[in-house]
């Protein structure tokens, strides 16, 4: 039972959103869907903290045992904490100048940068793998190397417009086409899983095999 | 305060780039304040626009007490942390997935399923444009093959094969170009970052 | 003369390049032109088709790290919107949606003096709830901010929100997002349903997936990355960061381009060992 009930806790709450898609003018449909958007709403703003707790728990971890870099884990910590306290009790709008200095000048700009060191990793797997060993490969660096030169102004200098216009076509038409097909597949996969998890056969997250 | 800002950003901005040359103590420190900085602003934030203002509207303000119920749900995840009662944790999870189900299986078919298959039936002749003829017919035949490709639970031989080989040449296109734009993404990612280096740290270029 | 030793160049040789071509074509750049495409003309020329008094929501989905390739492309339309008598809500369903959003129109106090928060737009902040927000909009934009704004106000004293009861009651929604959710769930929640027109402001890695959705017609276009960016930059007449940077683009496609044929060179001569 302590699989079933909240299985079936889930199908119901499921079924009354479908039904109040589908008919939100019917008896009182439209009405327990607005509230359930609401509860749903409210259940995942109050789950805010689990990402903290996990983080806890791992660096905490590390620091009992004193593994190597054990110390970052405790700055790590102090800084997680710390905004927080800064920002409810202290800060508490995000007008606050504090609160405005943290993110312009640390949050947002590190955020950044991560994304931005991935420049590195691309460029050295195009020079290794990019090889036109075979057709398929030959496809793949061509149509890589249109789209990549078509997307700078030194592509149009160097070549002439005709090479926007091949990439529009690779990317509107070849591009396109295999996109939608992966699309069309995948959106069948999410329609299939939902229903799994709907109607209880999918139960790997209320930790039970599949039955 | 400003240029003390400037001056952090540009030291973490070093910091974390500097892992493409080889590990170092410098990039953990800084991966480790990004990190702690990042989750606990996700928590404020999260405060700051829903959790307060909605506790006090909906239960303070309106005394509409039956929205503690979803709060109490809301809470129920945490007791994964605590042994024993770890199971209760599947009723916020189920409630969740099951409203999330319920919205996939009712929004996602027509427009990502019907729309996208209705879109594909293209005029092959009589548009006027024998480019757009051709476009159309190339269109069709790359959708069609593409799907074909991924019957994994058909042999692929026979006119099943042919059809899946021109399905994995559309595709060895299609990530050409995903490739072309990653580079065009990554490039301006860095390049953005050069930009605050070079212009509000070095004073070497204008930022505008 | 050993050609193998072509593919295997150590890549802090191409690391170093890369960060030594930016560097020098950001402090000499050649200005080539920027040559606006058919999908950032089309944003443009829809935005200007517009009406004056016309709402746009801007769906703010994306985190910092999107800021070099989307806020080009999302000032640009602020731009162009302000000079038209547009206005603007600003929000969404990432957790860094406000603080985007306070980006966005940080450029009004300086171009536009004359615009007035809370009458020419409103910067209503994150929600959490990740799609199940948007179908919250579709019944009541007041109720799911809980009634106040990314800055606390009152919504009821921002004339902009008594206009637009619903996202449904928007002339346009542009939506900048750099993952999930984002643009798919607009066109499944609100778009799609309800009619409502639609462009994607996309960073370049994604554009690629998008490209269906326009070819149904449920994008009006989609803007792709810095390169859209820069272009709209041109159309609107004030070039920025995005236009400063395309000659570094150009040149650190061209590097990773040599360095392909390299190593195409070095398979080929070298004898086509794996």
């Amino acid at each position: 039972m302590k699989q079933e009930v909240p299985i079936i806790i889930g199908l119901v709450f499921g079924l009354l959103v479908i039904l109040g898609v589908f008919f939100p003018t019917l008896g009182s449909l439209g009405v327990w869907k607005k509230t359930i958007d609401d509860w749903f709403l409210l259940a995942t703003a109050w789950a805010v903290g689990v990402g903290v707790i996990n983080l806890t728990q791992i660096h905490a971890k590390r620091i009992r045992s004193k593994s190597k870099g054990y110390f970052h884990s405790i700055w790590l910590l102090i800084c997680m904490y710390g905004l927080t306290v800064f920002g409810v009790f202290f800060a508490k709008t995000p007008s606050n100048s504090g609160w405005q200095f943290v993110y312009n000048q640390l949050l947002a700009p590190m955020s950044a940068t991560v994304y931005s060191s991935i420049v590195f990793y691309i460029g050295s797997a195009a020079y290794r793998s990019f090889i036109a060993k075979s057709l398929d490969s030959t496809i793949l660096l061509v149509s890589a190397v249109v789209v990549m030169l078509a997307a700078v102004p030194l592509g149009r200098f160097l070549l002439g417009a005709w090479i926007n216009q091949a990439s529009a076509w690779i990317m509107n038409v070849l591009n396109s086409s295999g996109m939608r097909g992966i699309q069309i597949g995948a959106t069948l996969g999410a329609i299939a899983t939902a229903l799994r998890i709907l109607v209880g056969i999918e139960r790997s997250h209320v930790g039970g095999a599949a039955e | 305060m400003d240029w003390i800002g400037t001056q952090l950003q540009a030291i973490f901005t070093i910091l974390l780039l500097t892992i493409v040359f080889a590990d170092n103590e410098g990039y953990h420190f800084a991966e480790h304040t990004y990190v702690g900085l990042g989750a606990g602003y996700t928590v404020v934030v999260t405060w700051f626009n829903y959790i307060r203002p909605s506790f006090q509207k909906y239960i303070i303000a309106e005394g509409r007490w039956s929205y503690v119920i979803p709060i109490i749900i809301g809470l129920l995840i945490y007791t994964r942390y605590i042994p024993g009662i770890q199971w209760v944790s599947r009723y916020n999870v189920c409630f969740l997935l099951g409203i999330g189900s319920g919205y996939i299986l009712s929004t996602t078919v027509k427009p990502m399923f019907i729309d996208q298959i209705k879109s594909t039936f293209l005029p092959f002749w009589g548009t006027g444009d024998w480019w757009k003829n051709t476009t159309n017919i190339v269109y069709a035949i790359g959708t069609v093959s593409v799907i074909a490709y991924f019957l994994f639970t058909v042999e692929k031989k026979g006119l099943h094969g042919k059809v899946s080989q021109v399905g994995r040449w559309v595709l060895m296109a299609t990530f050409g170009a995903s490739f072309g734009n990653s580079v065009l993404a990554r490039v301006s990612l860095f390049l953005g970052r050069m930009q605050f280096l070079l212009g509000e740290w070095l004073h070497v270029i204008e930022v505008k | 003369m050993n050609w193998e030793k072509l593919r295997n160049i150590d890549r802090r040789v191409l690391y170093v390049l890369i960060i030594v071509i930016i560097a020098l074509a950001l402090i000499k750049p050649i200005g080539f032109a920027i040559v606006p495409s058919q999908d950032t003309i089309k944003a443009y020329d829809y935005i200007e088709s517009l009406p004056s008094g016309s709402v746009v929501y801007l769906g703010m989905e994306f985190s910092a790290g999107g800021i070099p390739e989307l806020m080009p492309q999302i000032q640009s339309m602020i731009r162009q919107g302000f000079r038209k008598d547009l206005k603007f809500i600003a929000g969404g369903m990432w957790v860094m949606a406000g603080d985007m959003a306070e980006k966005a129109f940080s450029i009004v106090a300086d171009e536009f003096p004359g615009k007035q928060y809370g009458v020419d737009w409103v910067n209503i902040g994150y929600k959490p709830g990740g799609e199940v927000v948007l179908e919250k909009m579709v019944s009541s934009l007041y109720e799911t901010c809980v009634g106040v704004d990314y800055y606390g106000n009152d919504l009821n004293t921002l004339p902009l929100m008594a206009e637009v009861p619903t996202i449904k009651d928007v002339d346009l929604i542009s939506v900048f997002c750099t993952g999930t959710p984002g643009e798919r769930e607009y066109i499944r929640h609100v778009t799609s349903p309800y009619n409502v027109p639609i462009i994607a402001g996309l960073i370049a890695v994604n554009a690629p997936q998008a490209m269906p959705l326009v070819q149904a017609g449920q994008l009006i276009t989609v803007l792709t990355g810095m390169k859209s960016g820069a272009e709209y930059e041109v159309l609107v007449g004030v070039p920025g960061l995005a236009s400063a940077g395309m000659d570094a683009q150009s040149f650190t496609h061209a590097l990773i381009l040599v360095f392909i044929i390299l190593g195409n060179l070095g398979y080929f001569l070298g004898g086509r060992k794996q």
